[in-house]
């Protein structure tokens, strides 16, 4: 049987992405978690703080485990929030991809050790990559800013294309434009 | 277009009953009136290529049917009119308040500024827009206001007139009114984009019959109207009659007249028009491709669907408000300021079909929007404008059968339908009965070597006989498909069902909601100042800091961008377009580190999905 929509239904919101989502962000910051606690242990501490200055090695990890440790403390709690459906988690996650990508950039370009050329730094742009996508897909958006726009009926939504091969036309004809 | 019938009385008479009221916004300036004291008051000039302009006729004797002479000259020669002589315009502009007509007086408001209603990117091509007024033509300073009192010292502003035709074309019958100005002053006056000497501007009312001839109820009705207005076209301009957008005075249609630009609104409010600029085009082709495969091909997110949705490109289109609030001065029937007897253009009088050079100064804009128009009849670039030769073509109405031809025309088109199915018919018939023949023939052949060749050819015809076949038969299937939409269409309009009032539209002109004027006016402050204050910056950074301008640059564009999505609103939008700008940046760090192994990584998978696919097979 054929189901007929009404217009003035609202459209059906899937919720499983989020779920998707809370999870994939609970792996990820699992993932950060064990680079940092990986890298920490890799410094003797004692010792770096006894010199006079400590390796560039200590700095850029001590820079590392300070910047993405908040990260990886950040990611579930955001993944909590997307449970509870709050708008601001998905504004949360976008932010805390951006600043991970930003960060894993940063090192990138700006290293100087070993952390430059690191294979789970790539790993982890890839997967923060693939999160943006998929945080950014029109279902998830929906499920998460989905809200009674104002739907204008004097609006055609294809209006743009057509739009624009009218004007195209109208200026091949060379008329000028109605008023100017 | 059929010749129009030249009946004076009545089409004055039809001119009359429908005459429009227009509501202007306090402190216009300009209103309409008739041309022959403009003319009078004008010289006739000549610019040919390369040469200095040329006057032909003086402003003492210039009129209506000197303007109607013919002015033979080489090719690429523009004529034009000129009320207002450049050297003398500065002195004229010191002009006396009081010599204005009362209600424009008033001083004009213009609230909040169109730089706070769009973004960073629309306001610095805007920038540049405005700098390049001092490289490319425009119509002197002082002009304005030189206009303005040449307009008062004409002594018609008190004098109301407007321009009528009647043309029937395509079983409806058409009013025009034309509407003539002296000066578009929108730039000088009201932030607009441009200014010119004249203006015409023009609105449409499409009148059909009611009821049967014999009826006594057999009567000419409006069922449409079209206002012109700036970027709009074809069916954006016209509205039904009984639309509650079109606003009437009895029989009379009210049009809001944008102030200094006297564009033509059906209600009234703020309007935010974009100029598209011709050499931006490709950009704006690309930006729309790109954004297009962003949210087809990646299916990310088309963007919100309200009233703040714009696309991307739009950024390259520069924004002005064109102010139609109705709040000054009214013109028209009932009102304290009536139409005088209009001017018909039934006959096409011979300063109409005759003069094809410009109304006005020509500036040599290369946007052409600071040259004054030509007349009602053409184009600046002389060629007839389409709102005069196809007034119905004009406003999408072609395609729109007068309603008492509606039934008749759906009737017809069923019958044309069924003829068509019923050649269909015989043709399939005949098609199959030779196809089944070639089958027959080439069966027994197959047993034939000596008439291998021919069996060749056979096949050859077997095919194409088929493909035609087929093709005839999926027309008709098609046809069969679209007399059951048309029968079910006729079901309808014989119960009474209309088109929905707005079906036609596909982009609407709307004034700005009180939602999208509510800024502060630190919002406003910062709108004005933001580019000016950057370009400040930058300045300083290249004298003072050189060895920081990098950083500097990136830093200053950081906190000023995000200053202005804070102001606007739109961190959430700022922090996604940032972040996927990493994205992308990430991405292409990944494709040169890992070029190779991803080449790999793709082949691998694509056999891997073969192999799979093809055993999946085998097993079943």
């Amino acid at each position: 049987m054929l189901n007929e929509l009404s217009p003035d239904a609202p459209p059906r919101v899937a919720y499983w992405p989020i779920r998707i989502i809370g999870l994939l962000l609970v792996g990820q910051a699992i993932g950060a978690g064990v680079i940092v606690a990986y890298l920490a242990q890799r410094i003797d501490w004692e010792r770096e703080f006894a010199d006079v200055a400590p390796s560039l090695e200590a700095i850029e990890i001590g820079a590392f485990v300070l910047l993405f440790t908040p990260l990886a403390i950040a990611l579930p709690l955001t993944a909590l929030a997307l449970v509870f459906r709050w708008r601001v988690a998905w504004v949360a996650a976008m932010l805390e991809q951006g600043l991970l990508l930003f960060f894993c950039l940063a090192f990138y370009l700006e290293s100087a050790t070993f952390l430059q050329s690191a294979l789970w730094l790539y790993a982890g742009m890839f997967y923060s990559v693939l999160m943006v996508l998929y945080l950014n897909t029109a279902d998830v958006r929906l499920a998460f800013l989905a809200r009674p726009a104002p739907a204008d009926p004097r609006d055609n939504p294809e209006s743009r294309q057509a739009e624009q091969s009218e004007r195209r036309s109208s200026a091949e004809r060379g008329d000028d434009r109605a008023t100017f | 277009m059929t010749e129009p019938r030249f009946e004076p009385l009545a089409d004055e008479a039809l001119l009359r009953r429908f005459e429009p009221v227009l509501r202007f916004t306090r402190g216009e300036e300009f209103l309409p009136m008739d041309v022959k004291p403009y003319v009078q008051a004008c010289s006739l000039w000549a610019q040919r290529p390369d040469e200095q302009p040329q006057q032909l006729v003086d402003a003492a004797h210039l009129d209506l049917a000197r303007l109607a002479y013919p002015y033979p000259d080489e090719f690429g020669t523009i004529h034009y009119l000129q009320l207002v002589e450049p050297a003398i315009a500065t002195k004229e502009a010191i002009f006396d308040h009081h010599e204005r007509i009362p209600e424009a007086r008033e001083p004009f408001r213009a609230g909040l500024g169109r730089l706070a209603r769009v973004g960073y990117g629309s306001r610095l091509i805007d920038a540049l827009f405005s700098i390049s007024l001092l490289a490319r033509g425009r119509v002197p300073g002082a002009t304005a206001a030189a206009a303005a009192r040449a307009y008062q010292r004409l002594g018609v502003a008190d004098e109301h007139l407007y321009y009528g035709r009647v043309v029937r074309e395509g079983g409806w019958t058409v009013l025009q009114y034309w509407f003539f100005y002296l000066f578009n002053n929108w730039r000088s006056g009201f932030y607009g984009a441009n200014d010119h000497e004249s203006d015409w501007e023009m609105i449409c009312i499409y009148l059909a019959h009611e009821g049967t001839e014999d009826d006594a109820t057999h009567t000419l009705q409006p069922i449409w109207v079209a206002y012109a207005s700036h970027d709009y076209a074809g069916d954006d301009l016209r509205r039904r009659w009984d639309d509650p957008e079109v606003q009437k005075v009895g029989a009379h249609p009210v049009i809001y007249v944008g102030a200094g630009s006297h564009a033509s609104y059906f209600s009234p409010g703020e309007y935010l028009t974009e100029i598209e600029l011709p050499f931006l085009a490709p950009l704006v082709r690309l930006t729309d491709r790109v954004q297009r495969f962003w949210h087809k091909q990646l299916r990310q997110y088309g963007g919100e669907t309200g009233e703040g949705a714009q696309p991307l490109s739009n950024i390259f289109r520069i924004p002005f408000v064109d102010y139609a609030r109705g709040d000054g001065l009214t013109i028209g029937p009932g009102q304290a300021r009536p139409w005088r007897t209009p001017y018909l253009l039934n006959p096409t009088p011979p300063w109409v079909s005759q003069y094809r050079g410009l109304w006005g100064l020509y500036t040599h804009d290369p946007f052409a929007g600071e040259d004054a128009p030509a007349g009602p009849m053409y184009n600046r670039n002389g060629s007839v404008r389409r709102a005069w030769y196809d007034p119905v073509g004009w406003a999408g109405l072609d395609k729109v059968p007068p309603p008492p031809q509606l039934m008749t025309q759906l009737l017809d088109e069923q019958a044309a339908l069924r003829q068509r199915l019923a050649a269909y018919e015989a043709e399939i018939e005949a098609k199959a009965q030779a196809l089944q023949g070639m089958g027959l023939r080439a069966m027994a052949m197959r047993t034939q070597p000596h008439l291998s060749a021919q069996y060749t050819l056979l096949q050859q015809q077997i095919e194409t006989q088929s493909e035609e076949l087929n093709e005839v038969r999926r027309a008709q299937a098609t046809d069969h498909a679209l007399l059951e939409a048309l029968a079910y269409y006729a079901t309808g309009l014989r119960v009474g069902k209309e088109e929905p009032l707005r079906a036609h539209l596909r982009r609407a002109h709307r004034p700005a909601s009180a939602e999208r004027l509510r800024f502060s006016r630190l919002a406003e402050v910062w709108a004005a100042g933001s580019i000016g204050l950057m370009l400040v910056l930058f300045v300083g950074l290249a004298v003072f800091g050189q060895q920081y301008l990098i950083f500097g640059l990136l830093a200053s564009v950081s906190l000023f961008t995000v200053i202005e999505a804070g102001f606007r609103g739109r961190l959430t939008q700022l922090i996604t377009s940032v972040t996927i700008a990493l994205s992308i940046a990430a991405t292409l760090v990944i494709i040169y580190e890992f070029y190779w192994p991803l080449v790999m990584m793709t082949v691998l998978t694509a056999g891997g999905y073969i192999l799979w696919d093809n055993l999946r097979e085998l097993w079943r």
